[in-house]
């Protein structure tokens, strides 16, 4: 009983996560945990030009990755460099859009289950576009949005801004601002 | 006089762009003041470069048979130049080498600016000997050369150090005060690389810009309101991400990505974008790399070119890797670049360093030429871009100069320089032809001391000279800089 209460009273006494223990997400955490987030297998993500593999090729270092057998690079760059915010935001644009596609063209989708990716983003009922948010904050961030979250999202389906627009821009635009978050992006 | 918002612009954010054909996008006029900045162009040559066997070559006499030499007849020469080189060596590995490159020309159109340095490194482990050849064995506070330039010269450098080599060439110095600005990006994909300078560009399907913006906007609030909000603004790596972040407007309203894109839209899927409406520049890119495409190397040189040409950056790192690579040949695949590169002289050493000098000089060559024609900035005023450039190739150490059945590395070799701010067409030591051992130099005479080794310090002391970049315990090298 007695360590039990030690124990609870280091618990409480403990400083919590130090800010310097922040872990930047690296390349390949990254990609699977956008792969789980969206659904995809993990070589679908992102391809620049249609091609490229973005997590293994044309941004690796840039999303702190290394290559140690094609390039002698044993240990990753310490830091994100000029060029990181841009991949990251790239990459997550580029796996939404994948499945963007993917759930526009079945009648049975998998992430993008509120929104009818058919119509425009006027045609949307704010209770679909809140239950989209919901539920992409569960798939990125594994947790439901707070009130005031979900009201600052509510701004990328305003209709008199946006309303004209294809509700797939929206479903981009909510994806892309979950999955760049610093919540998705550190741990 | 007042200055209003485009000034500001003009003279802090963009200036470095000032010829780019996206400022005139932006109603900039080009900036025409005295530009002072030295650029830095390293090739990593990596594997050990053997001077004695290129542009050092030891003739076979009677008192060296022991060690690696060549006969009188594959001496070549140039007229006007002193420097001697090889001729070709034909070298198969299952496959023919490609080239039909000959390093004497080379020495023809840029001997006047070649000077060889020589050295003995401290090293004959890849890793450290690659690292001492860029930071000259720690002389100053680890920065490397590439560093060094950028701290000086960079500062309002959008890109201002970009590294695209391998190993031990592409990693940081250790001087923990250098700027930010003036660390290396280090480039995965040179062809590619472009991509990677703007948000959305090149994004097949991509939202509505406006829309895109608001996400942004949206998701930087969220940010500053999550529960992690406050632990982050703690975190010196959050801090540092979320300041890299905020830049990028500044980076994507240069477009840079629009003039760095050399990959032809024609071998790309996907529609056309009016955005990449090809240059004159770009298609005379493209002409003098061919095989940007397929070969690194040629993609390397291509981007580098236009790095320096748009003033985005003042030190580029070009590095060959360890990769086998064959191209379409008249008859057959033919060998493109020997797997290890010059380190494949494990195996057989004078037919793969003459197959991977004259692959290293043939890039080398088309590059220069480019810098030579073409003005900095695209300003006449500004003059050629070469006459404010050099170009080192670096490498690890050198080579046995006897057969050894090891790994033949050596720690006595030296360094090819290339700039019209050293004295040229000259070599600075000399090699002694009984053993095949360079020695060194007066580096305030310039004159050859045979009692003399030069070591790593010194040639980072005289590349840093030569671009006019001076620090504590740097080595006197006046005798080879050109006033």
């Amino acid at each position: 009983m007695r360590a039990l209460l030690l124990g609870f009273f280091m618990l409480l006494m403990s400083p919590g996560l130090e800010a310097s223990e922040w872990i930047w997400k690296r390349s390949r955490i990254l990609e699977a945990d956008l792969a789980r987030a969206l659904a995809l297998p993990r070589e679908d993500l992102c391809h620049e030009l249609g091609l490229y593999s973005c997590f293994t090729g044309v941004h690796l270092f840039a999303l702190g990755g290394n290559d140690a057998v094609g390039r002698s690079q044993y240990t990753p760059l310490e830091q994100p460099t000029q060029l990181s915010a841009i991949a990251v935001e790239r990459v997550v644009s580029q796996a939404c859009l994948q499945r963007i596609a993917l759930d526009a063209e079945t009648s049975a989708p998998v992430v993008f289950t509120s929104l009818k990716l058919q119509q425009t983003i006027a045609e949307q009922s704010e209770t679909a576009v809140r239950a989209q948010i919901r539920s992409l904050s569960q798939r990125f961030l594994q947790r439901d949005p707070r009130a005031e979250e979900e009201q600052l999202l509510l701004h990328l389906a305003d209709p008199q801004r946006f309303g004209a627009l294809p509700a797939r821009d929206l479903a981009h635009g909510l994806c892309l601002a979950f999955g760049s978050q610093l919540e998705f992006l550190f741990f | 006089m007042r200055l209003h918002r485009r000034h500001l612009l003009q003279s802090s954010l963009l200036w470095p762009l000032s010829s780019l054909s996206a400022k005139r996008a932006l109603g900039m006029s080009a900036i025409t003041e005295e530009r002072p900045e030295k650029l830095l162009i390293v090739l990593a040559a990596g594997g050990g470069a053997s001077l004695v066997d290129s542009f050092l070559p030891v003739v076979a006499q009677s008192d060296n048979r022991d060690i690696r030499s060549y006969s009188e007849a594959m001496i070549d020469t140039v007229p006007g130049i002193q420097l001697q080189t090889l001729k070709s060596l034909p070298y198969t590995v299952g496959k023919p080498t490609n080239t039909s490159y000959t390093m004497a020309s080379f020495l023809q159109r840029h001997g006047q600016d070649l000077a060889v340095l020589t050295q003995t490194c401290s090293s004959v482990n890849h890793l450290i000997g690659s690292q001492r050849s860029l930071n000259g064995n720690g002389i100053n506070k680890g920065r490397t050369l590439m560093e060094a330039v950028a701290a000086a010269y960079g500062q309002q450098c959008l890109l201002a150090n970009v590294n695209m080599a391998t190993g031990g060439y592409a990693l940081h110095g250790t001087d923990s005060t250098l700027p930010r600005t003036a660390k290396a990006e280090v480039v995965a994909d040179a062809l590619l690389f472009p991509l990677g300078l703007h948000r959305d560009l090149k994004i097949e399907g991509r939202a509505d810009s406006k829309l895109l913006a608001e996400a942004r906007a949206v998701r930087d609030a969220l940010d500053q309101k999550s529960p992690l909000g406050g632990e982050a603004s703690r975190s010196a790596l959050i801090r540092e991400f979320l300041t890299l972040r905020q830049q990028i407007p500044r980076l994507e309203a240069a477009q840079v990505m629009e003039s760095l894109m050399f990959f032809d839209q024609a071998r790309q899927q996907g529609g056309r974008d009016d955005r990449f409406a090809d240059s004159s520049l770009l298609q005379k890119v493209r002409e003098r790399f061919p095989h940007y495409a397929s070969d690194p190397l040629e993609a390397q040189a291509a981007l580098s070119f236009l790095l320096l040409r748009y003033g985005l950056s003042t030190a580029v790192t070009l590095g060959l890797d360890d990769q086998v690579r064959f191209q379409d040949g008249a008859q057959d695949k033919e060998l493109l670049h020997l797997p290890l590169a010059f380190d494949w002289s494990h195996n057989a050493h004078q037919g793969a360093q003459n197959t991977m000098w004259r692959r290293l000089l043939s890039v080398l060559d088309r590059l220069i030429q480019l810098l030579k024609e073409e003005d900095y900035l695209g300003t006449a005023a500004h003059g050629k871009i070469w006459e404010r450039s050099l170009l080192y190739i670096a490498t690890e150490f050198g080579r046995d100069r006897e057969p050894t059945q090891g790994s033949g590395h050596n720690l006595n070799n030296g360094h090819v320089l290339l700039s019209p701010l050293l004295k040229g067409n000259r070599v600075y030591g000399g090699v002694d032809p009984r053993t095949g051992m360079t020695f060194g130099y007066d580096p305030r005479t310039g004159l050859a001391d045979p009692g003399r080794q030069m070591q790593e310090a010194d040639t980072y002391s005289a590349i840093l000279g030569a671009l006019g970049i001076r620090f504590a315990g740097q080595t006197d090298c006046s005798g080879l800089w050109r006033a």
